[in-house]
């Protein structure tokens, strides 16, 4: 049963995979699966009813300014900064607003 | 070799300067071990000569490069981070920095914390001090090489599923895993949320608690932080009386003979001290490695997101912004990462979410609850660090299963966010063993105490000699 | 031509009214020069963790009353996973299966408008479009996003206009959101689908990029006409995305949606769950007014005429004296 498609999870996970690597990957993505469905085995309908680890309480932060990062520090990792803005190919066809 | 309070009275005695220790320390790092991608020799000076007088004055400090010093690049060992200099520093950093710590340099590690041998790195890994031939353990092997080597008094190293226990183990020092909470994470490149927490790696339990209680407590940056009071974890002389450490069979199977008898000897030095030992069971044991590889997976799946080389990091281009991105991604990854990150979206993704992350979040209930009731008959429990001592460079390199072999041991502690030390037990050949102990939330300071009392009783003989001196 | 229904919900995003931003301290001010309101959180970078706005907490809480909604003491955040280039971390901290509201209501017009959820998430960057490439402004990034969606109650483009109205105009008077919907404080999807057999709905398609009520109404009209004349040529409605053009006054299929995106939405790791007392909501519940509208609403339901309804309600005093 191929339940992992390699190719659908690469679109999933934003890497564009070489062919050679694709393949490579798809049989130790199999033989990984097989190890991690053992989970499947254990009987979880008893379970304690918690969703978080953490024993606290959020904490909540008062609405007051903070100092940001000036524009030099913003940009100061960005490949060809311009305009004061971060670049990347044109972004075409998306609902943004 | 001295601790950092025996170091801290010879500064006050000044028969030793603060820059002496520095730079007796910086001659030690051996770049043929490469535990260091980064060294920051004029950072160090610089906060020398600031003076700042606090409980950690002047002691050198090896940082696991997947904590950020504002300033210093931070690279997780990973080109897709390439040229990337956070304008922060992390929490704990700062409170170093105001306790007058000092930093010899960012170490080695594998990519973003996923593995077991400071292998899976884009410089190379690194290399066990004590046989030049086998792994230091990972992933914060490069902050354990470096205190095992000298070249660092203490270290700080990230633990996600052990990451910080192996390695101790395999390098005959003490490396603890805080309770989830107690030290925060802002500032830690995070791989899995849930399950990671800094953890310090140090030469002995005075030494680690002295850190820990630096660098311990609430940050309002961190919500997932804990507001449970810091001891003084340096301070570890009493030990808990009417000690009850629990023996789980599940742990003491599947591993080496020598190493079972070396846990055996801690065992029997210790209940001579009136120490009580159960056999204790924990039938969860076996599917702690599936429910952690579920968790952490899709865990790192989401947090490795960012890294798109839009912001910062390696960018290749592509025709289209799609493109772009997707090049960056599988051009900076190495392979490791690219599974995980592979499996952690199948797992996620919503033909298999139920079956998987959701189930593998019930488990992982299951195994905290299991703890919880052992610890109503014991108050700690001793188990081996890891089944073998360190295991030869390139040996499990292409075998992503066996990689995680030695989680099995650890990696409960993350899922169940309960604190766990792992400590020298003695030597096999030329290869240190550690045991680990695990203990109750927020109980650092009884675990450190057991550490200390197995010191004076059966102290470590195994310490490397050239890191010794100074 | 057979006599079509139209089924309509609308999913509305408004900006709250906040100093800083939803997991960090900058300030979440529009219209400032680029890049100027940025922090190492709201732009992602490795190794930064959220820190929740109380004030962003309180006026979801605000609206989730003021609409009617039971406030839940305990929710959860999500992370909604998806990649895009206005979305630094690679996801975006929403809320999922546990709002922070649900179950509220609006009456329109003697009409009952069932409100299903109130939830608090984060907004993503602003970018730009040049010839040849995009250029992006993380200011908007983190600001605090409230998102209200409606069950499909609503049956004609005059209604969803009157709704969209009529919720403006809560969130101003409450002092929730500013909702100038031309600043894109105020953003409105509608969903709609027509049918001709009774009790069954038709396949929806989601309405974007709409910035003026007038658009609201033309394009759902518009879209009525193209899921009505499709039908009619025995053709099946695709789930798609649709946009309006404000020149031809028409809509069209930007996006078919074969493939809905897989989010993999899970809870948050790094912030625990949300506790609210009933201390804190019933506080909040203090600072909840009622619009004229809503009493005049009120009134009628009650059993006055419209025309008593609407003198009483515009007057604070008369109203007050009323309900005695």
């Amino acid at each position: 049963m191929k339940e992992v498609d390699i190719k659908h999870l690469s679109k999933l996970a934003n890497i564009q995979l070489d062919k050679e690597e694709e393949k490579i990957l798809q049989k130790d993505l199999d033989k990984i699966i097989i190890h991690i469905r053992k989970i499947q085995e254990v009987e979880v309908n008893k379970t304690p009813n918690t969703t978080h680890l953490s024993i606290e309480e959020l904490p909540l932060r008062s609405d007051k300014k903070e100092k940001p990062l000036s524009v030099k520090e913003v940009l100061s990792n960005a490949q060809n900064p311009s305009k004061n803005h971060f670049t990347i190919n044109r972004m075409i066809n998306e609902d943004d607003s | 070799m001295k601790t950092i309070l025996e170091y801290q009275e010879q500064f006050k005695k000044e028969e030793m300067t603060p820059l002496d220790l520095l730079e007796k320390s910086l001659e030690k790092i051996d770049p043929s071990l490469n535990a260091y991608i980064t060294v920051t020799e004029e950072l160090a000076r610089k906060g020398l000569k600031k003076d700042i007088q606090g409980k950690l004055k002047g002691i050198p400090i090896a940082i696991k490069d997947n904590i950020n010093i504002k300033g210093i690049p931070t690279t997780c060992a990973s080109n897709v981070l390439k040229g990337f200099i956070p304008p922060f520093s992390a929490t704990v950093i700062e409170r170093i920095q105001r306790s007058g710590g000092i930093f010899t340099g960012k170490t080695n590690l594998d990519e973003f914390g996923m593995g077991s041998s400071t292998e899976r790195s884009n410089i190379g890994p690194t290399k066990n001090p004590y046989d030049l031939t086998k792994v230091p353990g990972g992933s914060s092997g490069g902050s354990a090489a470096a205190v095992a080597s000298g070249s660092a008094v203490i270290s700080l190293g990230s633990d996600t599923g052990g990451s910080v226990r192996q390695p101790a183990s395999y390098c005959g020092l003490v490396g603890l895993k805080p309770t989830y909470g107690r030290v925060s994470r802002y500032g830690l490149v995070a791989f899995g949320s849930s399950l990671d927490q800094i953890g310090i790696i140090g030469r002995n339990a005075e030494d680690v608690g002295v850190l820990l209680k630096v660098i311990a407590g609430y940050d309002p940056k961190d919500s997932t932080s804990s507001q449970s009071k810091v001891e003084d974890y340096g301070n570890l002389n009493d030990t808990p009386k009417n000690l009850r450490i629990g023996i789980p069979e599940e742990y003491f199977k599947q591993i080496d003979e020598e190493v079972y008898t070396s846990v055996m000897k801690i065992k029997k030095a210790i209940e001579k001290e009136g120490i009580l030992f159960k056999s204790v069971s924990l039938p969860t044991t076996g599917y702690i490695i599936p429910t952690y590889q579920v968790i952490s997976y899709a865990e790192a799946s989401s947090n490795l997101a960012r890294y798109d080389g839009v912001r910062y990091g390696l960018r290749k281009d592509g025709e289209d912004f799609h493109d772009t991105i997707r090049k960056s991604r599988n051009e900076g990854f190495l392979s490791e990462v690219k599974r995980r990150i592979l499996i952690g979206s199948f797992v996620l993704s919503s033909e298999a979410i139920a079956e998987y992350y959701e189930r593998a979040d019930l488990i992982r209930r299951l195994i905290t609850q299991e703890f919880n009731d052992v610890f109503k008959e014991v108050d700690y429990l001793l188990t081996p660090a890891t089944p073998t001592p360190a295991f030869p460079i390139g040996e499990r390199t292409d075998d992503p299963i066996r990689m995680h072999v030695p989680d099995r041991m650890t990696a409960g502690a993350n899922l169940a966010g309960i604190p766990a030390v792992a400590a020298p037990a003695g030597m096999i050949g030329k290869l240190p063993i550690g045991y680990q102990l695990i203990g109750k939330p927020f109980d650092e300071k009884g675990l450190l105490s057991i550490v200390r009392l197995v010191e004076k009783i059966v102290p470590f003989q195994g310490f490397i000699k050239e890191a010794q001196d100074g | 031509m057979a006599e079509y229904k139209t089924t309509i919900g609308i999913e509305v995003h408004a900006q709250l009214k906040t100093v800083t931003k939803l997991f960090c301290g900058c300030p979440a001010s529009f219209g400032e020069e680029a890049n100027t309101n940025v922090c190492s959180i709201c732009l992602g970078l490795p190794g930064v963790l959220p820190s929740l706005n109380k004030k962003a907490v309180e006026l979801t809480v605000k609206a989730g009353l003021a609409l009617n909604c039971e406030i839940h003491t305990r929710s959860i955040f999500a992370r909604k996973n998806y990649f895009y280039p206005d979305l630094p971390k690679g996801y975006q901290i929403t809320q999922y299966r546990f709002p922070i509201a649900t179950g509220g209501k609006i009456s329109l017009e003697g009409r009952e408008i069932r409100i299903k959820r109130v939830h608090l998430e984060e907004e993503s960057a602003k970018s730009i479009h040049e010839k040849d490439k995009s250029l992006i402004d993380y200011n908007r990034s983190g600001v605090p996003l409230i998102e209200i969606v409606t069950e499909p109650d609503i049956d004609s483009p005059d209604m969803a206009v009157a709704y969209l109205k009529t919720l403006q105009k809560i969130l101003q008077f409450e002092n929730i959101s500013d909702a100038v919907m031309a600043r894109a404080e105020f953003r409105c999807e509608p969903n709609i689908s027509v049918s001709k057999e009774k009790g069954i709905l038709g396949t929806r398609t989601e309405v974007k990029n709409l910035n003026s009520f007038k658009a609201v109404k033309k394009s759902l009209l518009s879209e009525i006409r193209r899921q009505t004349e499709t039908l009619e040529k025995g053709k099946t409605v695709e789930q798609a995305t649709i946009h309006y053009s404000e020149e031809t006054q028409k809509t069209w299929v930007a996006r078919i949606k074969e493939e809905s995106s897989d989010y993999r939405y899970f809870p948050e790791p790094d912030l625990p769950p949300l506790l609210i007392s009933q201390t804190w909501i019933d506080e909040i519940k203090t600072t909840v007014g009622e619009l004229p509208v809503q009493k005049k609403e009120k009134y009628v339901e009650l059993g006055l005429n419209e025309k008593d309804a609407k003198t009483i309600s515009s007057s604070t005093t008369t109203s007050r004296l009323f309900e005695k």
